[in-house]
């Protein structure tokens, strides 16, 4: 998805390499460079981290007294349930960031993206080093949280070390689903100049619907098929729901095979929507 | 008759906490018992009567907008005396704003959405003026500033010298005795900055409003203002006239003499002794710069010696400029006596 | 009050000030209806398989979730600018507040209309109506009365926090983070029965951060359930009262943080 354009080589130079290995360097800066930032701006991050830790406690709190008087519930335990609910949480905090879609909104609105889309490393594999320097940082965070979330929820082992492997494998395929969605999202900057309320919307409907709140297969019937159309399911639930014993033998592999889908899908729709941005950039001047 | 702002003994010290390196820097700063001491405003004394225009100059960081800030009342002075139209601006806010304009030349205070004549119908409400008052105002500003035109366009749609006759009308409309103007003429083309001058000037000769004039291009000062108060390192270097401050510190006028085409080329030059109480600074291509003193050396005497001995094509005098005075006094940083 | 008719002059120029934008009211009104919405789905979908949490049914929960949500949009309705204090400052927009013969609190109210408060209004209280029709609630005159001081005073606990939160923008640089938690802290404890959350949780979100007057108590009060309450039922009636209270304390601990404010001139 690179957008280099090919130039032809100025007379008496060597022609641009086109590898994609010469941009790597780029690409380390950009991931060095986030870090950093979202280092400089660490007091943010620590009331980010408190509302995930208060939330995970409420939400704990909460199944608790839902659990009441019942001692399995969809086969899950109240301890699984509550292992669960944390790692979930915590994994759809550590996947997502909320200041990437508005970093390349203000680029997009500041109308700094000329600038983006004219460097030679291409505009779209730079929004990618961004999500993973952002990703870097919020891993870190999150291991500093991790004592407290470990007094506010419920830490716990995988249900079998097949749980695990599956775990691990899902839970690549999600980052990958996660990094394409925060990357379209970010793309509707090229159309529309109010898209603050519209992030905040976006990320109450991924929290939701990724099963963060409530695990997916509790969802009552028409909620459960909108959750099975849309892909945030595969973000979240289906790893821990991995994790946890939920999704079993025949299942998961079905489970993890719908992920591998949605990947391909969503590689498919960001590049034509990226297509559409180009043209409306090129087109109309941003 | 009792000055309209009486400034004694004024300090404003800051107190800021010492950064703390190493460690968790931020949250030990957060905790430190060692402060820095920063004395913005140190021991200043001024008094100013009403109707006068003052300028209030300084480089940056010397203390002005502090000050500004304890006459206005947005800051509290560390001790010393701030009183304005009889007020302490702090202790009577709102009452010394009522009394009071304040331009920013940097931030403006109309409303950025809507129409101007909308953010002068909000401070006619705000600041209570009677309708017959706002309205005989707001026509003569209109016509003064010329803004017919624009008075329909929102704020946010106008050209920087629109913006700022729009805020200078508006700082006037309730009438205040006191204006004070920070930088009001910054980022304005020639032609916009005498507009401005001119609407000073009138509002102060015919509305006897009294006016602080805070700024760093000195064409504003040398033009409106008879008083001067200069300011550096929260000390008073200097508060008097302008004039008395340029012939004091730079008492110096320069005759520039230039000789016939036909002497310059015959090698001709002025010789020092044909000058008298003056001094040659610099002679070169048959143009000569002559220093003098115009209370010792009258210059039409020297005039006169000049074109008895010499064939004389052009003639000129250059006096001190204000800022070449300043930045001298800057540069030095003595109190001028 | 001529300073209140001045007040009202502004916010009414405030709300032009945005129509020239044209913003969608409907658009904006959508998002909040999703916004609100979305804490509600979380209700519905486990109590389709449990039917109760912390012996509250559906149409308790409901009744609680819209009482929130209802003082929070009324809350939210004057005072959404107070989260702005920090940028007001960093651009010197305080300072022209300070020079202007009026309350500055009341300046920064009124300098900017957010239409979707208008629309929160609406959405929470089509929200309550339709909860309360299907809550035990038996409202009789005193219950209304009660009722409407209770959102009154919701409000205003929320209010007196927020502003008092808000106002460490007068000694810190950012405090849009702090606003935000404090935001989340209302909303994430503020739609639940407090014995779910224990002994200790519940009293601070009674003593120390007002959530529990905001919604839970007047609750609790007007579906009878006093007896469940974590605090004296003579309390719980009086709950306007300390909401009032708590603006006031708010109140005063932003006039100490102006004049902090004037003496330091961060």
């Amino acid at each position: 998805m690179t957008t280099t354009a090919t130039t032809a080589a100025p007379a008496g130079r060597e022609p641009l390499s086109r590898s994609p290995w010469r941009d790597v360097p780029a690409y380390r800066q950009i991931i060095g460079s986030r870090l950093r930032t979202t280092l400089a701006y660490r007091q943010n991050v620590f009331f980010l981290l408190a509302i995930l830790v208060l939330q995970i406690f409420i939400l704990r709190k909460v199944w608790t007294a839902l659990y009441q008087g019942h001692t399995t519930v969809d086969g899950l335990t109240l301890h699984a349930m509550l292992v669960y609910i944390t790692l979930a949480n915590l994994q759809n905090w550590v996947l997502q960031d909320p200041t990437i879609s508005f970093y390349m909104y203000n680029r997009v609105r500041e109308g700094q993206v000329a600038f983006d889309l004219v460097r030679p490393v291409g505009f779209v594999p730079q929004m990618f080093a961004h999500l993973v320097g952002s990703s870097f940082a919020t891993v870190i965070f999150g291991l500093v949280a991790l004592p407290f979330i470990f007094f506010a929820g419920t830490l716990g082992a995988p249900d079998s070390p097949t749980a695990l492997l599956l775990y691990l494998a899902s839970f690549v395929l999600a980052y990958v689903i996660m990094t394409l969605l925060t990357l379209m999202l970010g793309m509707i900057a090229f159309w529309t100049t109010e898209i603050s309320g519209l992030e905040m919307l976006y990320r109450l409907i991924n929290q939701f619907f990724a099963g963060a709140l409530v695990p997916v297969s509790l969802f009552p019937g028409a909620i459960r098929i909108i959750a099975d159309v849309l892909p945030f399911q595969a973000t979240t639930y289906t790893p821990v729901a991995l994790y946890v014993g939920r999704i079993r033998g025949a299942d998961a592999l079905g489970a993890v095979g719908v992920q591998a889908v949605w990947v391909v899908v969503l590689i498919f729709a960001s590049w034509a929507m990226w297509q559409r941005a180009l043209h409306r950039v090129v087109v109309q001047g941003g | 008759m009792p000055p309209v702002i009486r400034v004694e003994n004024l300090v404003k010290e800051f107190r800021r906490p010492r950064k703390q390196v190493g460690r968790f820097g931020a949250v030990r700063t957060l905790f430190t018992r060692q402060f820095d001491s920063v004395r913005a405003v140190d021991q200043v004394n001024f008094a100013i009567e009403p109707g006068e225009l003052v300028g209030y100059i300084g480089p940056n960081g010397a203390g002005k907008s502090t000050t500004i800030k304890m006459m206005t009342g947005i800051l509290v002075p560390t001790s010393g005396t701030v009183e304005v139209g009889g007020l302490v601006p702090w202790r009577e806010r709102e009452r010394n704003a009522m009394q009071i304009g304040v331009v920013f030349g940097q931030r403006s205070q109309l409303w950025w959405d809507l129409p101007l004549i909308e953010s002068f119908n909000l401070i006619a409400k705000l600041y209570r003026v009677p309708d017959a008052k706002y309205k005989r105002n707001l026509e003569r500003f209109i016509a003064l500033l010329d803004m017919e035109e624009f008075l329909d366009r929102p704020v946010r749609q106008l050209s920087l010298g629109q913006r700022m006759r729009g805020d200078l009308a508006a700082s006037m409309l309730y009438e205040p005795q006191i204006l004070y103007l920070d930088e009001p003429t910054i980022g304005l083309d020639v032609v916009a900055k005498e507009n401005m001058r001119i609407f000073i000037e009138e509002m102060n000769r015919d509305s006897g409003t009294t006016i602080v004039l805070t700024t760093h291009d000195l064409a504003d000062v040398e033009r409106l203002c008879r008083r001067l108060i200069l300011i550096d390192h929260g000390h008073v270097l200097y508060d008097g006239a302008v004039e008395q401050l340029k012939t004091k510190y730079a008492p110096h006028r320069i005759l520039v003499v230039e000789l016939e085409p036909d002497a310059v080329s015959s090698g001709r030059r002025i010789d020092a002794a044909d000058v008298p109480g003056a001094e040659i600074v610099e002679q070169a291509d048959g143009v000569a710069r002559i220093q003098f003193e115009s209370s010792r050396t009258p210059v039409q005497d020297l005039i006169a010696a000049l074109n008895a001995r010499y064939p004389i094509a052009d003639l000129s005098i250059v006096e001190p400029d204000l800022e070449g005075v300043v930045r001298q006094i800057y540069d030095e940083r003595v109190p001028v006596a | 009050m001529s300073t209140l008719r001045v007040a009202w002059t502004l916010e009414r120029a405030a709300l032009r000030g945005q129509l020239e934008y044209r913003v969608n009211f409907i658009v904006s009104t959508f998002m909040g209806i999703a916004y609100q919405g979305s804490g509600f789905a979380f209700i519905y979908v486990v109590l389709h398989s449990f039917h109760t949490i912390g012996g509250w049914d559906f149409n308790d929960l409901a009744f609680l979730y819209s009482l929130r949500l209802l003082a929070h949009a009324c809350c939210y309705l004057p005072f959404n600018q107070i989260d702005f204090l920090d940028v007001t400052i960093r651009e010197g927009k305080f300072d022209r507040y300070l020079v202007r013969p009026m309350n500055p609190l009341l300046q920064l109210m009124t300098n900017r209309f957010q239409i979707n408060a208008v629309g929160d209004v609406l959405t929470a209280s089509a929200l309550f109506i339709y909860a309360a029709s299907i809550a035990h609630v038996d409202f009789s005159p005193w219950h209304i009365a009660y009722l409407v001081l209770a959102v009154i005073g919701g409000a205003l606990a929320e209010a007196g926090f927020v502003l008092a939160v808000s106002s460490l923008a007068f000694r810190f640089l950012e405090t849009w983070a702090a606003a935000f938690l404090v935001d989340n802290i209302y909303l994430m404890f503020g739609s639940y029965p407090m014995r779910v959350f224990g002994a200790t949780t519940a009293w601070i979100m009674t003593w120390i951060i007002p959530v529990a007057f905001v919604a839970y108590i007047p609750a609790s009060v007007l579906l009878n359930r006093t007896s469940g309450l974590h605090i004296a039922s003579f309390i719980a009636y009086g709950a306007p009262v300390i909401g009032l209270l708590w603006f006031v304390a708010g109140y005063q601990i932003w006039r100490f943080q102006v004049r902090h404010y004037q003496s330091s001139g961060s």
